[in-house]
This record gives structure tokens, sequence and C-alpha cells, in this order.
């Protein structure tokens, strides 16, 4: 009873989390200078005529209160509006971006978590050592690597010279998932490199904690294998910074790598939220950001489900 | 490239370009030397731009992207081919005698649009009636509202089309090249509506198959497209054509050397160059516009024609093609470009002279002033570099950056409130293009020129086909404004279209007044 109504509390409160941010995009973006109607007819915006007729034709000509509860009740029932220049749909262009952004998403984070896991595991066990330092000085150096210079390197090693992927592009997976997998293997090692070096440290750093709690050293005093210890005591404590970093990566992988994107001509969500926010396409950028914010919302809700699974002490006192 | 964009943006129509010094009447487009073409039927290659689709429209289509697909999607009524204007989708174009405001045309027999609508006098009027409704929100607006009336004296199945238009130009047959000329399917426009740019459907060598915004387009050979070559073979040559946009420069170079692109259009020299230095070929053309400084001729201190003679006195041009353009491209004092027929020699803006700009500067009593632009690299190098020459002869500069979507608003909104702006314009063969920039009030006006006897000069030109009335006209017009320099053009845009030789043939020359877009129905693979 006490978790049901748990949940309906939280999932309110994120409905009001979402309904806010959309109103502060709506609003944002209405306050940034530049007309839409511009983008549309260049020359032709100093005839008047014209212009209020495409305004009107737009729906711009309504007050902001009007304009605002139009979208939210159009977005209730699944219309997010069109592109004021382009026609498209809202959900048909999110349709066609969404699923490289995820594609790259997932794999960045499953790919980042399998390297991670293991590596800081083996770093804080061996704390100080010269393999620990050697992994944290990488990490380190991964960290303060920007994005982009890693992936121009890995663009000239692995497209130019080695000719193992290509060099840009995306090829979705109705053109088979070989390809697929070819075109976004070095976005997502670039992801991977930065990933992974965060997670390595902070996962290392709760993992070296941990093992100086007496527990463990009751564990050894036991006689348990090391790896035991390490995955079945260890572990589990230790992850929540983790956690709570890997939950946010989403938010910011969702709405896209526009660098990223760019660099290797992906046709991916963030690349649609910047157009459209300097075409001042009002409609789509706040229906991106709606669908953002909304995933956004449910994968820390999802986290923090998982932090109540993870720790009992937290799942009993009936909050996260 | 980013002031491409600027100028597309919002020069929408062809020609309704926001500023022009001068059209240029150059007879070719294209600087290099041709090599030999042998085109071969068959093959598909992968085309890669500077930026995504903006609009597969007709009346709208000004980036070079967009101008390389809707040429291979639809065709012109007229055309230019070796720099002489003459009909294509169209077969017959003539004004009534003397008569320049009544033009008739025929259109060529037994022609379909890709979904088998026939092509006919009423497609074309309905074609010019979308265009000028004002929900259509064509920037090519002020091209179209020219054209009256139009009378079908074969009905809407024939092939003959009467146009009046409201007041006689020469110019109407030029227009006409433009994307504005370009004819859709009045069924595709009906069953569409509003969708119909993502759908679009004219009687082009290509059919567009395949739309992903931001990814790719893909067209697809028409099978049965009315024209052939003179040696008869049906075009396009490709059965395929895949367009992609790739915006990084390094990356689009780095593409071609992979092999995952075959060609790519680029506005930037020094890509250019690096790819030349990689082994690629380079069709390099030039001319077809410049980027300009404007000044707002209708405040201080750019309301005093000194003012706007110090600075062109001021401005190194060989300096900045070196340090910003690796010494690829040329330098321009006029409008016309130097083998046009309408080039006056005898005039053109001040050249460099620090001298006479430091005297200017000091009658004046100093010189301060603002320039706003779009952050773009390009833009940045460029201005720097006036700003120091300015600064040389004792003026005072500040370099002001503002966001695309604000810049263009602020500059074609009208509202008038900066000193110095910069620009990238476009240059037509069709000299009566220069009117919209420098007639006193068009909406195209942006500087605020005002000079009535310029104003009627241009109107006596374009009133007339006589070549000798109309040189002498353009000649004046060049003598005044090179003394009042309304604006500074700069140099001479180069655009290039960069491939890989072993697998694609050298391609069409460049399109007029399309930034360096060719018609895709004339290129070719080698099947290498």
């Amino acid at each position: 009873m006490g978790i049901l109504k748990n949940v309906v509390t939280r999932l309110l409160k994120l409905s009001a989390v979402v309904l806010i941010v959309s109103f502060l995009t709506f609003s944002l973006t209405k306050l940034l200078p530049g007309d839409p109607v511009v983008v549309l007819l260049g020359p032709q915006y100093s005839n008047v005529e014209v212009r209020e007729a495409v305004q009107k034709d737009l729906g711009l000509d309504k007050s902001l209160p009007v304009q605002y509860l139009t979208f939210l009740g159009n977005a209730a029932t699944g219309d997010l509006g069109r592109s004021y220049s382009s026609k498209f749909e809202t959900t048909d262009l999110l349709a066609q971006k969404l699923p490289a952004s995820i594609e790259l998403m997932l794999l960045a984070q499953f790919f980042s978590l399998i390297i991670s896991v293991p590596v800081a595991m083996y770093s804080a066990y061996r704390a100080n050592s010269r393999a620990d330092k050697a992994i944290t000085t990488t990490a380190f150096g991964l960290i303060s690597l920007p994005g982009y210079a890693f992936a121009v390197f890995l663009v000239y090693l692995f497209a130019l010279q080695l000719k193992w992927f290509p060099a840009v592009g995306y090829s979705p997976l109705s053109d088979g998932i070989l390809d697929n997998l070819k075109s976004i293997a070095l976005p997502v090692a670039v992801l991977v490199a930065g990933l992974s070096a965060v997670y390595i440290r902070l996962l290392r750093s709760d993992l070296i904690a941990t093992l100086q709690e007496d527990f463990v050293l009751m564990a050894r005093a036991k006689g348990l294998p090391t790896w035991h210890i390490l995955l079945r005591h260890a572990l589990r404590p230790s992850s929540f910074s983790l956690l709570t970093v890997f939950g946010i990566q989403f938010g910011t992988l969702i709405s896209g790598s526009v660098i990223l994107e760019q660099f290797f001509a992906i046709p991916g969500v963030g690349s649609l939220a910047i157009e459209s926010i300097l075409r001042r396409d009002y409609l789509v950028a706040q229906g991106v950001v709606l669908v953002i914010a909304t995933a956004f919302v449910l994968v820390n809700f999802a986290v923090d489900i998982l932090y109540s699974i993870l720790d009992p002490r937290v799942r009993r006192s009936g909050n996260a | 490239m980013g002031l491409v964009m600027v100028a597309a943006a919002c020069g929408g129509g062809d020609n309704a370009s926001p500023t022009t010094t001068g059209g240029t009447d150059d007879t070719t487009t294209t600087t290099s030397d041709e090599p030999a073409r042998t085109p071969v039927k068959g093959g598909e290659l992968v085309f890669a731009t500077e930026s995504d689709v903006s609009s597969l429209d007709v009346g709208v289509a000004a980036q070079p992207a967009d101008k390389l697909i809707t040429l291979g999607i639809y065709d012109p009524l007229t055309t230019y081919e070796d720099g002489k204007l003459v009909p294509f989708l169209a077969e017959t174009l003539e004004s009534d005698g003397d008569d320049l405001a009544t033009w008739n045309m025929t259109l060529r027999p037994d022609i379909t649009f890709h979904d088998g609508t026939p092509l006919n006098a009423e497609a074309v009027e309905k074609h010019f009636l979308r265009l000028q409704d004002p929900v259509t929100a064509c920037p090519c607006l002020d091209e179209v509202k020219i054209i009256e009336s139009m009378e079908l004296p074969d009905g809407p199945e024939g092939l003959s089309v009467v146009f009046t238009l409201n007041t006689p130009t020469v110019a109407f047959a030029n227009t006409l090249a433009g994307s504005s000329g370009y004819i859709e399917s009045p069924t595709a426009v009906a069953e569409f509506g509003d969708d119909y740019k993502n759908n679009p459907v004219g009687t082009g060598p290509f059919m567009l198959t395949e739309y992903v915004p931001g990814d790719r387009v893909v067209l697809e050979a028409y099978p049965d497209y009315w024209k052939t070559d003179e040696n008869d073979i049906q075009l396009p040559y490709l059965d395929k054509l895949t367009v992609k946009p790739i915006a990084d420069s390094g990356q689009r170079v780095a593409a071609l050397e992979a092999g995952d692109i075959d060609i790519f259009q680029t506005a930037d020299s020094g890509t250019i160059k690096t790819a030349e230095g990689k082994g690629f070929t380079a069709q390099k053309i030039s001319g077809s516009s410049s980027t300009i400084l404007m000044m707002n001729n209708a405040k201080p201190p750019f309301d005093d024609v000194k003012a706007r003679q110090a600075v062109a006195y001021a401005i190194n041009k060989d300096i900045i093609n070196e340090r910003a353009y690796s010494g690829v491209r040329e330098p321009s004092y006029s409008g016309f470009a130097t083998d046009s027929a309408y080039y006056n020699p005898d005039a053109g803006t001040p050249q460099y002279d620090p001298d006479k700009a430091a005297a200017l500067v000091e009658e004046l009593g100093g010189l301060k002033f603002s320039i706003v632009c779009i952050p773009t690299p390009e833009a940045d190098q460029v201005l720097q570099l006036v700003k120091q020459m300015g600064e040389a002869v004792g003026m005072e500069i500040t370099l002001e950056t503002q966001e695309q979507g604000d810049f263009v608003e602020r500059i074609f909104g009208k509202v008038g409130d900066w000193t110095g702006a910069c620009f990238r314009s476009a240059h037509f063969i069709e000299p009566d293009a220069i009117r919209a920039g420098l007639t006193t009030d068009d909406a195209g006006n942006v500087v605020f020129y005002t000079n009535p006897e310029v104003d009627q000069l241009l109107d006596e030109a374009r009133q007339t086909a006589d070549f000798d009335t109309r040189k002498a006209a353009y000649d004046e017009v060049q003598v005044i404004t090179g003394e009042e320099v309304p604006l500074i053009t700069t140099l001479y845009d180069l655009f290039g279209n960069v491939y890989n030789a072993d697998k694609v043939g050298p391609p069409p020359p460049g399109e007029a007044n399309s930034l360096g877009a060719i018609k895709p129905g004339f290129l070719y693979a080698t099947g290498g």
C-alpha cells in the first residue's frame, strides 16, 4: 500500500517536472529574438501583407497562452505539430532521428559498463599498484581528451588507414545489421572512451571505500574467495554514484551529441533540436524537448526504483 | 560557408537577391579549363553537400544543395547554355515584338510529370498562381507578381500560354531560368497540399524515391525523361544519385578518401586545396556570387558618401585573398565580371589607397562604425582583416556577431539599426537583376541606397531589348555607383565540385546563378 502510494506520488511529481520543462522551453524560445516567418520569407518579410498571411496560417498571430495551451492539448493526443519550414510532422522527424540516437546511447552505455565494471573492480582491488596507476592515469587522460579530437584520430586510423569502418554516415538497421554496426562503431567508441573513464573513476573510489569496511574483513576471515567478495558483497553498496551518473548520462545521450552527429553525419536528435531552435521552428523544438524531458524523467524514475532494489535500507524507509 | 546560407536562406528566389551591386554577364561561369567529357550511360554515385536540404519546393530552392536536387527533379522553363538564355522546358518564349509586357510561350509536346500527369498550359498557369498566393510564402513573390494575367489560347490542355506583365521588362525570360521557373505537377500539389514540399514531382531527369531529412535524398532515373544528348543518349546518364549532407569539411574529404562518397560540393577554398593535394580533381566555379560589405546609407556615418569611399579606399583585397582564401579567389571592384558584355572598364569602386582613405577620415573628423556578421570562421577572419585595415587609416571599427536567424531578420526586416554588415550577393547573367538591390524602397534594397537617376536608368534598361541602349544605361549606373559606393564587393566566391576522377566523369558546367550547383542529369560515372 505504501509502495503504491509512493509510486503514484512520484509519478505525479515527475509529470509536474515535465510540464514545467515544457513551459520553460516554450517561454524561452518565444523570448528569443527572431521570427520563424523571416526564415521562410527572406526579403518578402518586409511585405506586410504576405507576412501577416503566413503568420495567420501558422497560428502565430494568437496570444502566447493560447499558443501554449493549443500545443499542450495537441501533445496530449500525440500531435506535436509540424515544422514551419519543412512541414514535416514533429512525430515523423523524431521517428526518423530517434533510432540513431537511441542506438548510439544504448550501445555506448552497454559497452561502457562492460568495460568499466571489471576494470574498476580490478583497479580497486589492486589499489595503488602499477596496474592501478596506469588505469587511473589513462582514465584521467581520456576524460581530458575532447571527444572530437579523439574522433579525428579514430577516423584517421580506422577509416582511412585500415579501412575497417566508414568515415561518415549512418546505415539504419533496415539496411542490414552488419552495415549498421560498422557505421556506428566509431562514434560509439568516442562515447565509450569518455563514459568509461568517468564510470571507472567513480566505481573505483566507492569500491576502495567499501573494501575497507568491517564486513569485508569479516568475509575474508570467513575464507571467501576474492572474486566472490568483490562481486557479491562489495559491488552492490559501491554502485550508487555510478548508478546516479549512469541515469543522468541517459538524458545527456538521448538529447544527442551534436558535435558527434555533425562530425559523423549521423541524423540524430541533437542536430534536430539545434536546427529547430536556430530556425525558430518553435513547434518542433518544443516537441523534441518534451519527448527528451519525458524520457529522461522516466529513466531516472527507473534509476530510483533500482536504488530501492539494490539497497534494502532504502526500500524499508520508503524513500530513495 | 555559413555566409552562403545567409544569402540563400533569405535570398530565396535567384533573382530576388537581397543586394547586388551588379549582375555579371559572364559567358562562362567556370574558370577551370574543362576536361573532355565522354559520357556513358548507367551507374550510381553518392554526392555530398555541405548542408541539409532546406526546401525542395519550386520558387524557393536557392542553396547549392537544394539546387542540385531540384535541378534533377524539375526542369526550368528556360536555361542558360554557354551564357545564352535558351528555352528548355518551354519550346519557344518570345515577347510580342517590341511589347515587352506581353510574352508568348509554347511548351514542348508529349512531356509528362513523374506521376503521369501531362505537362500542359494549365499546369503552368496553376504553378504561377500558386507562387503568387501569399500563403505559399514564396520568397520569389517579387519575381512572380510581375505577371498580371495569363491566357491559354489553346485551352488548358493545350501548349500555349500568353503572359501579360504589369510592367514591361526584358528580364522576364531570365526569371524563368531560376527556381520560380521550375514546373511542378498540379496533381501532386492537389494530393499533398502542405506536404508537397516533401513529395516533389516534376518533369526532370530524376524521380525522388527517398527523402530522409538530415540523412539523404535518393534520386532515381526517370525512364520517360524527354531530353537526349547530342549523341541521342537519353538522359540522365546515372541510374541513381544519392545526396547526403556532411557538415564537417574535413570529414567530407575523409569520406571521399574512404570511398564513402564519390563527389562533393563546397564553398570552402581551403577544402578545395586540400582535396586537390590528395589527388582529387576539383571543378572550380567562380563569378556567380561575391562576399560583400554593406553600409547603411540611411544613417550616419554612412549617409555621407565620403565615409563610404573612405572604407573602399582602405580595403586591400589582395591581402584578404591571400590570408583568408589561400590566394585562390579574385578581387572584384564592379558588380559585373571583367569579361561581361556590360562591364564598364572606366568605372568601378575605389581601389586600395590608404593615403586617400586617411585623408577622407581626417576630413570627416574621424570615422567610427560597427560591422555585424554571423559567427563563422570565414567571416571572422575577413572582418578582422578589414578592421585592421580600417584602423590603420584612423577609423574606429567594432565587430559584432549575431546568430543567423536574428541577423537575417534584422537585415530583411529593414529595421536599419546597423551601420556595417556582411553579406553574400549573387551575380546574375541578366543585368536587370541588380535593380532590386539599388532601386529606392525596393524590398531587396537593404542598404537604403537612393538615387533617382539610377532608378530611372534601371527602369529604362529593362524596358528595351536593344543592347546598345541597355549597355549605355548600365555603364552610367556603374559610373554612379562607383562614385557613390552603396556597398563594397570584396572577392568573387569560388565554388568547387571535388570528385574522384576514377569514378566520376567531369561534371557539366556550373549552372548560372546557382552558387556552383550543376544539372545532375548530365553527371556521369566512369565505372571505375
